[in-house]
């Protein structure tokens, strides 16, 4: 899926007032790109991914996703959106959470992988009958993932899906996504403060800055994959992002 | 207190044994006269004597009291369903509902005895009357306290009120119920007993009602001894229910 955000901008308005959360924010993003967005917290980034996946409606600017408005995508479930809170129903077990996924506002002329499939893919076929408040947080958030993949979306919208995990947890699942991405080739846009993750995974970083949130600075990167955290191009990349991240918070 | 454990059980026994025998002791001692306050002896011994009478009484009480909560339980449920169908109606249905339950049951009960007779009728009705409020008031609190996280992915899919209702708001407010139907079934009961009490042709409130005007204590205490048990068993029942249902609240 390719997107295209025009002069985009977002005000919430609380008791205290109005809060500009994002102010021009314009971008392209090719079909199959993995595109990583760092900003300091409250920049707005999760602002962007809630207006992509419908859950918010743009003050201003435009939004295209293959020529739809987040809307007309949202209602034939082009998109897949992920949050750092797997937000599984306790109620039913680990398939019947993914399976639900393809249940709800179903499209039958979208092809959609198979629940098992999706269990073997994340390493839960054993925990499939299990309900999710037996499962451990890294386990969880798999579910989550698998119920993302479920949905046979054209784009993941990822809002920083393992930020709550410990480090290991996280590391090894950012390689499994990076594996499913290259399998099913969607368009990812991913939400982070973690700035060697967005060199490890991204086609290309987007700094924002402080709020309101806009694009600071882009920066494609090239590195082969699988990237390696101890080649000699990588640490001069994540400097130069750290150098550009700091002047925003 | 959504467990009953064993070390609570063993307490609770003990407290009311150690009542009992006081009660029983004091009677023997003081003399007490059976028109003031019967040994439980002697209580029991009236419950053993006219077991099938009470056996019968209790059978159309319990009855009354478990139609008319589950009547209560589908009203609160319906009226739930049609306020988060039309949001609108949420605040007249409430200012109806506090006025209907604030309205003190003494006053409604020789009412609906008079329009609907002697027979189980008035009963239920009360009763149902009597417990729609819990669970009204508490199954729209879940409804509406569900988690936004669980709602906004199913709003990211897209989904319909009804898939929402079904699979994310109803689950959630579950827990809500039970909280309600542990007030409420106890409480049926007292609106069962209290509607015999203006005019029945059976039932304990009835016994309750005859053993009164003729003073016949150890008649009238066999009754209260019955709906002690019997309104503990309703909550039992209750919680036992809400264990089975409700298991993910229970981890």
């Amino acid at each position: 899926m390719t997107i295209t955000i025009e002069g985009l901008s977002h005000t919430f308005t609380t008791p205290t007032g109005r809060v500009p959360a994002l102010r021009d924010v314009s971008l392209q993003i090719r079909q199959a790109e993995f595109v990583a967005i760092l900003g300091p917290s409250g920049c707005g980034k999760s602002t962007l991914l809630r207006l992509l996946a419908n859950l918010l409606r743009p003050m201003a600017g435009h939004i295209a996703l293959d020529g739809l408005t987040p809307a007309q995508a949202a209602a034939t479930k082009r998109i897949g959106w992920m949050a750092q809170h797997p937000a599984l129903l306790p109620w039913y077990t680990v398939r019947d959470n993914i399976a639900l996924a393809q249940r709800i506002n179903p499209q039958p002329q979208r092809a959609v992988p198979a629940v098992d499939d999706l269990l073997a893919l994340v390493g839960l076929s054993d925990f499939a009958s299990a309900y999710p408040f037996t499962l451990s947080g890294g386990m969880q958030q798999r579910a989550g993932l698998a119920r993302t993949l479920a949905l046979g979306a054209d784009v993941w919208l990822m809002d920083e899906p393992f930020a709550a995990l410990d480090e290991l947890t996280r590391e090894s699942l950012t390689l499994e996504l990076l594996r499913l991405w290259q399998t099913f080739r969607p368009t990812v846009l991913w939400v982070t403060h973690h700035i060697q993750e967005t060199v490890r995974l991204a086609d290309r970083v987007v700094v924002m800055s402080r709020r309101p949130g806009h694009v600071h600075t882009e920066k494609a990167i090239g590195l082969p994959r699988p990237r390696d955290d101890t080649a000699p191009d990588f640490q001069p990349l994540v400097r130069e992002l750290r150098v550009a991240l700091a002047a925003q918070s | 207190m959504s467990r009953l454990d064993s070390t609570g059980c063993a307490l609770a026994l003990l407290i009311v044994g150690a009542t009992f025998l006081g009660w029983e002791l004091g009677v023997q001692f003081f003399q007490a006269p059976v028109y003031i306050l019967p040994a439980p002896s002697r209580i029991l011994a009236t419950l053993s004597a006219n077991a099938s009478v009470y056996a019968l009484a209790t059978l159309i009480t319990l009855g009354e009291a478990v139609v008319g909560l589950l009547l209560g339980i589908l009203g609160g449920v319906i009226l739930v369903s049609l306020i988060s169908l039309w949001p609108g109606l949420e605040q007249g249905v409430m200012i109806v509902a506090i006025l209907v339950k604030s309205t003190p049951l003494v006053a409604i009960a020789p009412l609906l005895t008079i329009w609907l007779g002697f027979g189980v009728l008035p009963k239920v009705v009360l009763v149902a009357v009597l417990t729609f409020f819990p669970v009204l008031v508490n199954m729209l609190s879940g409804i509406q306290a569900t988690e936004p996280a669980l709602l906004e992915v199913f709003r990211s899919w897209h989904a319909s009120q009804r898939e929402l209702f079904r699979h994310v708001r109803v689950p959630y407010a579950l827990p809500y119920v039970f909280a309600a139907l542990k007030v409420s079934g106890p409480l049926a009961l007292v609106g069962a007993v209290v509607a015999e009490w203006t005019g029945a042709s059976g039932g304990l409130g009835r016994l309750m009602w005859l053993a009164y005007t003729n003073l016949n204590l150890p008649q009238l205490f066999a009754a209260v001894f019955i709906l002690a048990l019997a309104g503990i068993s309703l909550y039992a029942l209750m919680v036992y229910t809400e264990r089975r249902i409700v298991f993910w609240q229970h981890r």
